[in-house]
């Protein structure tokens, strides 16, 4: 089936070559940063994704967004300045992938190897992207990058705990038209052995996963002011649930899958451009339980539509507008009385005068208006290396559809949470020579009403919810004439607070929210001679509150090295290297030190 | 066996040492089944006793909270769905049970009208899906002991009494689950029917049942919140026993401190079956039919309850073993 696969990949890559053009010319437009983008009075982050494992573990090692992480193979989301899940809105290319059944998006089935760059933009972002952009925005993008007529990439991994990494890319390229067929498969029993409170040590069991990812993608420059590009994701995710430490096996087993095509247009004139992008998913999430007798199956179909257009009125004057429109069924007859319908539709814009930016989205949900989010935003230097930037927005959430219409319990009444945050940056920058500094210090405060909160009877907008903090972070590189060095520390400080107090589930007035660490850093260290890259990585995570249990600080440390010879690179990661013990969320056990060992190779024919 | 002594019991509303048993076998729902909803009167009733019951319709399988009746017999099968089995595969030597769905304390009360004036004894054990929750844990709860085996769980139901609206101070403690005991072998989790004495909370016109676990969370308890229950004996107002009921069981039990053989004295004439229980409600010796003399001594040394069960009621003594 694999086989077939990819022959079948290989001849639609084949027949575009075919047709392409001959010579090739890196002249297909890539459009520069929309202003709608553009985070101004934010701070904004970019990963290279390039053989980077998921992005759950990009996030978890290479930032200090919090990922509440079950395991090897298991959930991941993420807390973004003290945010829950759903509060994190993740884009692809621009267009939201957000589940709209969990209103959040498991970040360990997100596929790396066909993304090339993930932007990682915090704060406030519902003023452009609505529902949802709360805490955070993560952006997986793909852009038309070969700079040749035919590429094939491969990469083979093995890892403990039976871990398999099977990947593939073929790219062709002419001078108007870019193909990249992508295809990863990946396998892994998740069979860590783990130690008990008493130094007994145990095997994790029913923790096998299975992931394939198909990508298509396509760039064409039909000319000089159009350009369609177009995306089709394949995922299909199998998993085991595997019992936690107090449980004495489990059979829950799972199934992720998803179908996402988009079609973007970008129509270019002197002074505007045209954006317009649609989408359709067709996702599952199913879920069994034998030994609870629960089958949970679980369809949703969406339809996304999104244009955007953008003005420049002058030198230091840009203007962009949009709609966006956006309709999602949900079938789950084990969970919902009946098929759940959302229609959103929304109007947006953004004004910008130099340093100054004011943005505002109205969305009509179900024909009702929900919170209008507006945003302001200024960036202005300051002088001597020093400039600052800030950003003032209201942002909302809508409820999901598990809150609205989950059986018992789900109330379609439910408000939207929404409240107003606060951000204020201060940059220091230096570059002289071969040595560049970068220090970076963020203040922000964010109020969140009508908080949904689960509890005995199901959600209610019962809370309110305080987040506060300091952000901090340095980056420097030392580049030589052999060699080049990168240091990148950060430190969060983070109190998300209740400000009710409730008795199920127990939460007194001004106690920090369930798994959100109060202290959280990393440190990376990486360095490179010639063809050789060495990478170390420290995080730290301070204690956080568990639904049943406090949950004990932990640090841990991986290391990477590489060396690339030709067209191979040989690559092996050591995580967890001090091998500690730790948990991120309770009676779920991580794994000790483990290992990857990688061999890519790219054949480039130009 | 059981199931006859106790019917007759109850149509014949034989009186036994001024008790009177709810056994719940006057719902007939047959062998394994369960009646969760009690219609429009919200409440059960067997014998002198009242349970309420709250029935929730939904599309994905109705629920209930407070009582059921029951009859299901499956102990293996584990989840929520499967809330309504005693652990213990039956009734208490019978088929109909009660159980309770008991997040928050459920209560149990005499009928109006009735001439009881408290409660004597009843059985209890474990929900199957409570019982394999604690054994085998689950993606909510834990498994008792923990990680290691040795984390003191438990689970435990406090019995008060109800007297013209006030709760006792007094209570009596059940363990459905312990696993507090330095020598983990001794950890247990109720699977027979156990016998429980309550009769020193005196006089009620309602029992308040508790759980409560180790095992709790920011949501409360994490352990599925079920028990059964079965066989609730209800003390009569003694003078109205004395009065109308001069056939009423006479047990007596001599040597008493004994240490070898104790010798019955009755007045019943068709001793169905004589059990001898530990403080906790086990069973610990069991004789069918009538015997006037039992040999104890390969008991241990301590108290138990010496239990006559006939045609005309329950009887019990208090024993003890030197």
């Amino acid at each position: 089936m694999k086989k077939w696969i990819l022959c079948c990949l290989v001849s639609f890559s084949g027949f575009f070559y075919v047709n392409g053009q001959e010579e090739i010319i890196d002249t297909i437009t890539i459009s520069m940063p929309s202003l709608r983008s553009n985070n101004l009075g934010g701070t904004t982050r970019s990963f290279n994704l390039q053989n980077a494992e998921s992005v759950a573990h990009t996030l978890q090692n290479q930032s200090t967004v919090f990922i509440k992480n079950y395991g090897p193979g298991s959930l991941a989301t993420s807390s973004i300045r003290g945010g829950s899940a759903g509060h994190t809105l993740v884009l692809w290319n621009g267009l939201p992938i957000q589940n709209p059944f969990l209103g959040l998006l498991d970040l360990s089935l997100l596929d790396t190897w066909a993304m090339d760059k993930m932007e990682l933009q915090k704060g406030g972002h519902s003023a452009m992207w609505g529902s949802g952009a709360i805490g955070g925005v993560i952006d997986l993008q793909q852009k038309p990058h070969l700079k040749s007529k035919f590429q094939v990439e491969n990469r083979l991994a093995y890892g403990s705990f039976g871990r398999w990494e099977e990947k593939l890319k073929i790219g062709i390229a002419s001078k108007k038209f870019q193909s990249v067929s992508s295809i990863s498969y990946l396998t892994a029993q998740n069979d860590f052995t783990y130690p008990l409170t008493n130094g007994e040590l145990r095997t994790q069991e029913n923790a096998m996963q299975r992931q394939l990812n198909i990508n298509q993608d396509f760039y064409w420059l039909i000319d000089q002011k159009n350009q369609i590009t177009g995306h089709y994701w394949r995922s299909r995710n199998n998993r085991e649930n595997p019992p936690t430490t107090v449980q004495r096996k489990s059979e829950a087993y799972q199934f992720d899958g998803a179908d996402r095509v988009t079609l973007h247009w970008n129509h270019y004139e002197e002074n505007t451009t045209l954006k317009a992008k649609a989408g359709y998913y067709i996702e599952d999430l199913n879920y069994f339980d034998p030994q609870q007798g629960i089958e949970s199956i679980t369809h949703f179909e969406t339809f996304l539509a999104d244009t955007d257009y953008e003005i420049n009125l002058g030198t230091h004057h840009d203007f962009n507008f949009g709609f966006s429109h956006f309709r999602t069924a949900v079938q789950s007859p084990a969970n919902y009385a009946n098929d759940a319908t959302e229609v959103k539709s929304a109007w947006f814009g953004r004004y910008q005068y130099k340093w100054f930016q004011i943005s505002g989205r109205q969305e009509v949900v179900n024909g009702a208006l929900v919170p209008f989010t507006p945003s302001t935003a200024f960036a202005f230097p300051i002088g001597g290396g020093i400039s600052s930037k800030g950003k003032i927005s209201r942002n909302y959430r809508l409820p999901t559809l598990n809150d609205r219409f989950w059986v018992p319990g789900g109330k379609p009444d439910l408000l939207p949470e929404a409240g107003w945050s606060q951000e204020f940056t201060l940059t220091y920058k230096k570059a002289k020579d071969r040595l560049s500094l970068q220090i970076e210090n963020t203040v922000f405060n964010r109020q969140i009403n009508n908080w949904i909160q689960w509890t005995l009877d199901g959600p209610f907008n019962i809370n309110q919810v305080w987040s506060r903090g300091l952000e901090f972070q340095i980056n420097t590189n030392w580049t030589a004439e052999k060699f080049t060095q990168n240091l990148h520390a950060g430190y969060n400080y983070i109190l998300s607070t209740s400000k009710k107090a409730l008795q199920f589930p127990k939460i007194n007035a001004g106690d920090q929210l369930f798994y959100t660490p109060i202290h959280q850093g990393h440190l990376q260290y990486h360095f490179q001679f010639r063809n050789i890259k060495l990478s170390y990585r420290q995080i730290l995570v301070g204690k956080t509150s568990g639904i049943n249990d406090h949950l004990d600080g932990y640090t841990i440390g991986d290391f990477d090295v590489s060396y690339q010879t030709g067209s191979f690179v040989l690559e092996a990661q050591l995580r967890n290297v001090w091998n500690k013990n730790y948990r991120i969320i309770e009676r779920r056990p991580m794994p000790g030190r483990n290992f990857e060992i990688a061999l890519s190779y790219t054949f480039t024919k130009y | 066996m059981k199931i006859l002594t106790f019917t007759i019991c109850l149509l014949l509303c034989q009186w036994a040492h001024g008790q009177i048993l709810a056994d719940f076998e006057n719902y007939n729902i047959g062998v394994d089944s369960a009646l969760i909803d009690a219609g429009e009167a919200g409440v059960f009733e067997s014998g002198e006793i009242t349970l309420k019951n709250n029935f929730f319709e939904s599309e994905f399988g109705d629920y209930f909270t407070d009582w059921a009746i029951s009859s299901m017999t499956d102990t293996l099968t584990e989840g929520n769905s499967n809330s309504t089995s005693a652990f213990a595969g039956s009734g208490h030597q019978s088929d109909t049970y009660a159980v309770a769905s008991a997040f928050n304390p459920v209560k149990i009360g005499l009928n109006q009208n009735t001439s009881a004036s408290g409660f004597s004894s009843l059985y209890l054990t474990n929900s199957t899906y409570t019982a394999l929750s604690m054994l085998n844990g689950d993606a909510f709860a834990k498994r008792f002991g923990g990680e290691t085996g040795e984390d003191p769980d438990f689970l435990k139901l406090t019995i008060k009494t109800i007297l013209d609206g006030v709760i006792s101070s007094d209570s009596i403690d059940f363990y459905l689950a312990d696993y507090r005991f330095e020598d983990h072998s001794l950890d247990y989790v109720v699977k027979d029917w156990t016998f429980v004495d309550i009769s020193a909370l005196g006089q009620a016109d309602s029992l308040v049942f508790s759980l409560s676990s180790s095992d709790v969370g920011a949501f409360g308890m994490n352990t599925p919140a079920f028990f059964c229950m079965d066989d609730v004996a209800v003390q009569m107002q003694s003078a109205t026993f004395d009065a109308e009921r001069p056939d009423a069981i006479d047990l007596k039990i001599y040597p008493n401190p004994a240490r070898d053989q104790i010798t019955l004295k009755t007045d019943v004439k068709t001793i169905r079956n004589i059990q001898i229980l530990d403080q906790g409600g086990k069973i610990v010796s069991e004789i069918n039919g009538e015997q006037q003399q039992i040999n104890i001594d390969r008991l241990k040394a301590g108290v138990y309850y010496l239990q006559v069960i006939s045609a005309q009621g329950v009887a019990i003594q208090k024993l003890i073993k030197l």
